[in-house]
């Protein structure tokens, strides 16, 4: 489709059976093997955008241990996005003790009116009842049996898909896709909390805010980006595992990762939304046999447990890293190694959003 | 319809268990479901295509003025009211008057060049309607200059809803967005009913498809 005809709303729909591509297109690559799972991410993003009222069960970002039920619980069973032939997938709204909510505590009883010795601090969800579920409940869990047990920590954040169920299932175009870098959008001044969005999402990464009745999610931090600064969730990781950058720039890391190293997969590509955040999968070592002896060729998390997120390309990319890592382990130059190990912060992470935010002139107080 | 001018005060003018209702009777508009091709929404048209939706088969309209105020009274069936929206999968039941502000206007939502305006009550604020101008499926905005208030009150009572729209007759200025009502004047009005419980919203609802013509008394 020629670009001179594309018209703002129609960006990231499909029309006449192909889907309109913004002009450039943000992405974001996180390579597992580095997460340590100190959520500093997730409260990068609730400092900085999720603080206000009706927005306290909001984590645009999560980090949930694997395997496990995830964030909403059991999301990725509930259906969404796209059939392989492009239909709509049907789904639900996941619920807030689902998505695990915000606790309210019992601190004033606990702590000013004097019942501190019987009295414990004791969470009640929205229902005011005990909470079955939460933001982060299977922290550390994972699967498997001793000695073989296993997990590994997954971020997850809106993928600012290609092709937006979200997008497509708003009946009043209060979602759009940006044309100059394909951050999706959902306009709260359009948005009537219909809620659509939510059900389309397959990776359920849209909230409602019972406050002010509309559908809120991830922003790609776009201000911060405007000004050439990374994404506050990217910029805060300790980890150094969050790359930023266009998906067509051949020198960034996110294509050399993407398209020319090809050790980054979008996650569940089967949901057809075309989503771009990209993983580079966990390396593990092999898996122990009764006398205590490692099994060659078969890694602790299970290669069908990866193989059902980022599907049957986990393969390839795994055997890429596995390889470059050993050649570097012999001393040998590797560009991948060289990559994911990121050595100049910020510049190696995101080199076109590498501005320190302090030094940016503030119009307003409480920036992050 | 004819819409009879009687002399009672503003307050029972809104109340819609008030006893003067009885005197009148209620015209009876047929509801139908939006059409699921009218649903603008690849995903609404996925996930209703063989749904059930727009439960609501028919709402019994009323409408009296006092020379200075205007009330209509919708009353429809709806088993188990949905009044609160506590959980993310919760809609509230709602109910909207829909009124031309041009000749041309179509009945389904307006068309550019050619406004409605909609009084929207829904369950979970139920003291007052949202005013909207709408030029088309999906356009539906809130009223930019809303002079002229639409105050509501409802009760739900033996499996049916009761509801009273109430307006001042004369629009305050600017009125360009507001339904105009003269006494002795041609008017005409749609009506659309939503029911929570069965998750309906925006598109998802049952509407009068054809215009019902009213009569003000002078
Ligand atoms: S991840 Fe979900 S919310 Fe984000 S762009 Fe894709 S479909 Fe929309
Ligand atoms: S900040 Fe980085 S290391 Fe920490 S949980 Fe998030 S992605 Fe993982």
């Amino acid at each position: 489709m020629d670009s001179k005809e594309i018209a703002a709303w129609q960006v990231g729909r499909e029309i006449g059976g192909e889907i309109v591509r913004p002009k450039r297109q943000l992405a974001m690559v996180f390579d597992l093997n580095k997460c340590l799972g100190c959520h500093t991410c997730s409260i990068a993003c609730k400092t900085q955008w999720t603080r206000e009222e009706g927005m306290e069960g909001m984590w645009w970002n999560v980090v949930n241990t694997v395997p496990g039920q995830g964030t909403p619980k059991g999301w990725e069973a509930m259906g969404g996005g796209f059939t392989p032939n492009g239909n709509a997938r049907p789904s639900r709204i996941p619920g807030r003790e689902e998505f695990g909510d915000a606790w309210q505590f019992n601190q004033s009883e606990v702590l000013y009116e004097g019942a501190g010795k019987e009295a414990h601090l004791t969470p009640k969800n929205f229902k005011g009842e005990k909470p079955s579920w939460g933001p982060n409940w299977e922290e550390d869990q994972g699967a498997g049996e001793y000695p073989n047990s296993y997990f590994f920590y997954f971020p997850r954040m809106c993928n600012h898909c290609t092709h937006p169920a979200c997008l497509e299932a708003c009946p009043r175009g209060a979602i759009h896709k940006r044309e100059q870098d394909g951050i999706v959008l959902i306009d709260d001044q359009k948005c009537k909390g219909y809620r659509f969005c939510m059900e389309a999402c397959p990776y359920k990464r849209i909230y409602y805010n019972h406050v002010r009745l509309v559908s809120q999610k991830c922003i790609f931090c776009f201000p911060r980006i405007e000004q050439g600064v990374a994404p506050a969730c990217a910029r805060q990781c300790p980890g150094r595992l969050r790359f930023v950058g266009y998906l067509d720039d051949e020198k960034g890391p996110i294509n050399k990762l993407v398209a020319q190293w090809k050790v980054a997969l979008p996650l569940h590509e089967e949901f057809g939304t075309q989503p771009n955040v990209y993983y580079v999968p966990p390396l593990s070592p092999p898996k122990l046999d009764a006398d205590g002896n490692p099994i060659p060729n078969e890694p602790r998390i299970p290669l069908g447990y990866l193989e059902s997120l980022f599907g049957p390309r986990v393969r390839d990319a795994l055997a890429v890293v596995e390889a470059e890592k050993a050649k570097r382990s012999r001393g040998e130059p590797s560009e991948l190694m060289d990559i994911l190990i990121g050595y100049k912060w910020p510049d190696d992470l995101f080199p076109d959003f590498t501005k320190d935010p302090a030094t940016l002139h503030r119009g307003g107080e409480g920036d992050a | 319809m004819l819409a009879k001018r009687i002399d009672i005060g503003a307050d029972t003018l809104g109340d819609p268990a008030a006893a003067f209702w009885g005197r009148f009777p209620a015209r009876k508009v047929s509801l139908v479901p939006t059409p699921v091709g009218l649903q603008n929404s690849k995903y609404v048209l996925a996930k209703w295509r063989d749904g059930e939706y727009g439960h609501a088969r028919a709402a019994g309209l009323q409408c009296v003025h006092n020379g200075t105020e205007i009330a209509f009274r919708l009353e429809w069936e709806c088993e188990k009211a949905a009044a609160s929206v506590i959980d993310n999968d919760h809609f509230a039941d709602a109910a909207a008057l829909l009124f031309p502000l041009s000749d041309l206007a179509p009945l389904i939502m307006g068309a550019e060049g050619a406004p409605v305006s909609i009084w929207h009550w829904r369950a979970d604020r139920p003291k007052a309607a949202r005013l909207n101008v709408a030029t088309g499926i999906g356009t539906s905005s809130l009223t930019r200059n809303a002079t002229t208030p639409v105050e509501t009150k409802a009760v739900h009572h033996g499996g049916r809803w009761a509801l009273v729209y109430r307006r001042a007759l004369e629009a305050r200025l600017p009125a360009d967005d507001a339904a105009k009502f003269t006494p002795g004047g041609h008017h005409r009005l749609a009506v659309a009913v939503w029911s929570g419980a069965n998750a309906e919203r925006a598109g998802l609802k049952a509407y009068s498809p054809e215009w019902v013509e009213l009569e003000l008394e002078a």
